[in-house]
């Protein structure tokens, strides 16, 4: 095989030929648009099913999917989903430029164009996997610096001195937490605990409800000082969602194993969380399901939150925070309006929200806050440049052409 | 509680129309219609309220008055005058449009024998047994349906309706009652002289003091009952007369004008100085109220009020938009340009019968010149509603008809220089004439809806406006001329019109492909720009929202198009088909979606859309089925196998024009 010379044998050719044909389907148009067609499809589906569905799980079931399976109405649907698709048009369209388009200034700007949407694709890549985002409420006049999490849940186990006093909580993160499901269970080890934690039945949304309660049949857990513990369907609204499970505290020398339910509060960061209380080995932990929280490298306290509306009518006008950053002793004033985010050390804080209601007097309302985190923060910015001036290069191209056409040239004197 | 205001005023049981009627003097017509006022959250002339309202009340701009055996016809500033200065004439016309009579049966009203299209204020509720206490009672009820998400039949919305259009009525009616000789307090003084002695009270003891009775008036001695009758008259005015704000307030940082309520509330809480500035305006407002019967001492107090509103608000530099406005509103509901591209559709499609010769080239001019002038009175206009609220000139679904209208104009002009086929000329008078329509369709069918409200906190950013907005537009507008222009090839093949000139259908497609990829740069840098201004204000670039995947579904299926023309699997037939299916896919995504009910971008002004978009997908339907048909007459087998689809042989890639 090392000489040139040498003449491929049978098998190699037929390999050979394999991989011609495979790689011919991956550059293929055909399956460009067949994906494209698809993903059109896909994505009037999950418009429609957001009649019905929260946004939340329409996303995960139709965009983030490798498969939907799905009925719309009695139509029972099956496709390949959002995730999937997108893959596939992202090696489709790698390929396919690097193989297809004419390599000289006549396929620039298809080049440029299409160099810009993989880009595109790949910030939301980067967005799904590596962007964490969460909300961070702050009354004026307080300073803060956790954000929490929309859907995620961590459980905490702090540590309580004979003085009621907490210390440093352990914490278990939500992607160890999650995929325990209502069947399963988890055990977790620290050398810090003088016992196991089991954490069985985890249940996204829940409520914990009486065992003398008719609606109690509906749970098949168990009863836990009377309580047993509902797994219920989703919630429309995301946010609305309650997480619950029931654990074990199996201590790690003599003594009875513990049994508890532990459910979450639903409720921002003013929201005084009592833990559950177990006392073990001589010593006391609280225990609680919270919202996930994120830490910021700086501190943000809320100065003035200002809500305009227009004259005589309910509609707002203007949602301003003053705020000042506080890092390293240092303060600086910082206006967070709508459309005019503050940017710092890669997080993101908008103008998200307010609360506690809409028709609050205005010196109660406080401001909510959408934290974000992400790494491809300005990519799409930056692939939208790329991708108007390949399609500029690419029209403005093809119309001197059209124009310097003999036959048009022809038919226009005509 | 504006119910109860209306009634504070005496009842004039005949109604004094029967009596005759006086019209307003013009020039008192026209100072009244360009005095400015806060209405709905914007400074606006007077008459732009009166159009509105009159509007939304009975979807007219016009009211016909008989009167004394003769007949007036009464314009929008005119009837909005009566209910502010004459309410006697005010409650007599018949201001209130209902569609179903069983309405005014259901709140048992006088009328309920007989059966018209309009009503007056005195005739829906004069009636022992209060049908306006009825129409209140069934009002909460069905909203309360309403808010429970249970489906209302059609009689409850329509009660919903009638109580909204009183709600308006009511509002404007009762910002003038406080200062009205009539609907003073029942006393010898009137509201600013009863004002003036009065002891400071905040609004808490007001309540306090009328929550506790006229018992606890003691402390006033005989003149007790009679104190208590006054203040608890005074805190219905206080409570009901916002509708409008008349007057610009004392602090030049706030932009809320004061109006007879607050005018109330700030004499009632304070003393001296403050209270006599709030007094004044109260005077300003009473001795124009007072002069109704006399025009001219009337217009005489009417331009002192002007006056006085029209400096100090100039002084804050609040009244850039007025003039520009008064300009806006000769033509409001954009007649002019939509008669003029009528007729230049009129002539485009004559000229098709000339074909190429003389009076065929003629008649296309003449439609450029028709629609060139319905174009600059488009634009005007637009330029007019721009500078009226200082933003860019599409902020909501009614404005994008405009817009698309006069780019689709523009866009056919320009094809058709380079073209001179008459095709894009036919399309681009078509676009325009649709939209224009379709606007004006939406807008009577929501008369609700203002058209140029003000812009709610998250849109206040010209530069997205222009960026964004335009560009998605001006896509949704390449998107829709070339799915017209696809409709010219496939009505042309079906009905065997000069099937001979092959040139000619192949000179279509090229222009259909053409303008697909013009619909697609704007379509595609639009979307990824709604990306970027979503990822500034919310935080995410994407959120798969119904807005967002109606663009996306237009980008998708527009490089769709592009790459299964590029892989041989659609030729010309076919490139006509998806390039209709696009047009049908941007009314989906342009208002479609927002009649879902769903996602941050559904806005109102849905009324009327379903309909408008099955009757076009209908129509559509049809086109489709031409082109099914088209493609069995002109190749019978490839429909047997279906093999133009499924054809697996590589095909010989057609290179687009």
């Amino acid at each position: 095989m090392d000489s040139p010379a040498a003449q491929p044998s049978q098998a190699d050719l037929a390999l050979h030929d394999y991989w011609k044909r495979l790689l011919k389907i991956i550059t293929s148009y055909r399956l460009a648009a067949v994906v494209l067609g698809l993903l059109t499809a896909l994505t009037l589906l999950g418009t429609l099913n957001q009649i019905d569905e929260s946004i939340y799980h329409t996303q995960k079931k139709y965009f983030e999917s490798f498969i939907v399976v799905d009925m719309v109405n009695w139509f029972p649907v099956v496709l390949p989903g959002g995730y999937l698709l997108m893959a596939i048009l992202f090696v489709n369209m790698l390929a396919g430029t690097l193989i297809k388009i004419r390599k000289n200034w006549k396929g620039l700007g298809l080049y440029i164009a299409h160099f810009g949407i993989l880009l595109l694709i790949v910030s939301a890549a980067v967005t799904k996997h590596f962007a964490k985002e969460g909300n961070m409420a702050l009354r004026p006049g307080m300073e803060g610096n956790e954000v929490l999490s929309f859907h995620d849940w961590q459980m905490d186990i702090i540590p309580v001195d004979e003085n009621g006093k907490a210390s440093e909580a352990l914490v278990i993160p939500f992607k160890d937490l999650k995929d325990i499901g209502w069947e399963g269970e988890r055990t977790f080890t620290s050398k810090d605990l003088p016992f196991d934690l089991v954490v069985k039945r985890f249940a996204m949304n829940s409520q914990p409800i009486p065992a003398s309660a008719p609606i109690a049949e509906q749970s098949d857990g168990e009863v836990v000082d009377g309580f047993k513990l509902l797994n219920k369907p989703m919630e429309k609204e995301a946010e609305r969602n309650v997480a619950g499970a029931y654990v074990e505290f199996v201590p790690k020398g003599e003594g009875e194993k513990q049994e508890a339910i532990i459910f979450a509060h639903l409720g921002g960061n003013f929201i005084k969380r009592t833990p559950y209380p177990v006392e073990m080995g001589g010593k006391t932990y609280g225990v609680q399901l919270s919202r996930e929280r994120m830490e910021v490298p700086f501190t943000l306290r809320v100065d003035e939150f200002i809500f305009d509306k227009y004259a005589g009518v309910a509609t707002a006008k203007n949602y301003q925070s003053n705020v000042t950053k506080i890092e390293d002793g240092e303060e600086e004033s910082v206006i967070i309006k709508m459309n005019e985010p503050l940017r710092h050390r890669g997080f993101t804080f908008f103008q998200a929200s307010f609360g506690p209601s809409a028709d609050s007097p205005p010196e109660e309302l406080y401001p909510v806050f959408q934290v974000v985190r992400n790494p491809s923060d300005h990519w799409p910015q930056i692939s939208m440049w790329i991708v108007m001036a390949g399609l500029l290069f690419h029209l403005v191209l093809k119309l001197l052409q059209y124009l310097n056409k003999p036959s048009r040239k022809a038919t226009a004197t005509a | 509680m504006k119910s109860k205001l209306l009634s504070l005023l005496p009842i004039f049981l005949l109604t004094s129309l029967a009596m005759g009627y006086e019209p307003w003097p013009e020039d008192i017509v026209d100072q009244f219609a360009s005095t400015p006022v806060i209405h709905n959250g914007r400074i606006k002339p007077f008459q732009t309220v009166a159009t509105d309202s009159l509007f939304e009340l009975s979807g007219r701009t016009k009211l016909e008055v008989q009167a004394g055996g003769k007949d007036y016809k009464l314009t929008a500033t005119e009837w909005l005058m009566d209910v502010l200065f004459r309410p006697e004439y005010g409650r007599a016309h018949q201001s209130f449009g209902i569609d179903d009579h069983d309405v005014v049966v259901r709140i048992e009203s006088m009328m309920k024998q007989k059966k018209r299209d309009r009503y007056s204020y005195d005739e829906l509720f004069l009636e022992t047994g209060n049908p306006r206490r009825k129409l209140g009672e069934l009002a909460g009820i069905y909203q309360q349906k309403r808010q429970n998400e249970e489906k209302l039949d059609y009689l409850e919305e329509q009660v919903l309706l009638l109580a909204k259009r009183v709600s308006v009525y009511e509002g404007l009616a009762g910002t003038m009652v406080p200062v009205q000789p009539e609907g003073n307090l029942s006393l010898d003084t009137s509201l600013s002289e009863f004002l003036k002695d009065i002891p400071t009270l905040n609004m808490q003891q007001v309540e306090g003091m009328l929550r506790a009775g006229p018992e606890a008036m003691q402390a006033f001695g005989e003149q007790g009952a009679s104190f208590y009758r006054m203040l608890e008259r005074l805190y219905i005015m206080y409570r009901s007369s916002d509708g409008l704000l008349f007057f610009p307030p004392e602090d030049p940082e706030n932009h809320t004008w004061e109006s007879t309520s607050s005018l109330i509330e700030i004499a009632l809480t304070s003393e001296g100085e403050q209270r006599q500035w709030a007094i004044d305006r109260l005077v300003l407002l009473e001795n124009v109220a007072a002069s109704a019967g006399d025009f001219d001492a009337f217009k005489g107090a009417l331009m002192e009020y002007k006056t006085f509103v029209t400096n100090a608000a100039e002084k804050r530099g609040e009244l850039s938009g007025l003039d520009a406005e008064m300009a806006f509103n000769k033509d409001p509901f954009l007649m002019g340009p939509r008669i003029m591209f009528i007729f230049a559709f009129i002539l485009v499609a004559i000229s098709w019968a000339f074909a190429f010769s003389r009076p065929g080239k003629y008649l296309a001019w003449g439609s450029i010149a028709m629609g060139g002038i319905g174009f600059l009175l488009l634009a005007q206009a637009m330029y007019y509603r721009s500078v009226i609220r200082g933003w860019a000139p599409v902020t909501n679904l009614y404005e994008t008809f405009l817009f698309i209208a006069a780019g689709g104009f523009l866009f056919g002009v320009i094809f058709e220089y380079f073209t001179k086929k008459r095709i894009a000329l036919s399309v681009g008078v078509i676009l325009p004439m649709t939209c224009l329509l379709l606007a004006n369709l939406f807008r009577e069918a929501n008369p609700s809806e203002d058209t140029l409200p003000p812009l709610v906190a998250v849109l206040r950013s010209n530069f997205w406006l222009t960026t964004h907005v335009l560009t998605i537009t001006l896509g949704y507008c390449a998107g829709l001329v070339g799915a017209l222009v696809s409709h010219f090839w496939i009505v042309g093949q079906a009905l065997k019109i000069n099937l001979k000139e092959k040139q000619f259908y192949k000179f279509i497609t090229g222009m259909a492909y053409g303008i697909v990829l013009f619909s697609l740069l704007f379509s595609l840098v639009g979307t990824v720009l709604g990306g970027i201004w979503a990822n500034y204000s919310w935080g995410r670039f994407w959120g798969w929202d119904p807005k967002e995947n109606g663009a996306l579904m237009i980008v998708l299926w527009t490089l769709f198009i592009l790459h299964a023309r590029l892989g041989g699997m659609i030729k010309d037939l076919g490139l006509h088909v998806c390039t209709i299916l696009l047009g049908c896919i941007i009314t989906f995504s342009w208002f479609g979606v927002n009649a879902l009910g769903v996602g941050l971008h559904s806005y109102g002004f849905l009324g009327g859309v379903w309909r408008a978009l099955f009757i076009f997908w209908t129509i559509e339907l049809v086109v489709f089925g031409m082109a099914v048909w088209i493609k069995m007459r002109d190749n019978p087998e490839a429909l047997k196998g279906m093999q133009g689809l499924l054809d697996k042989g590589p095909k010989k890639a057609e290179k687009p024009e």
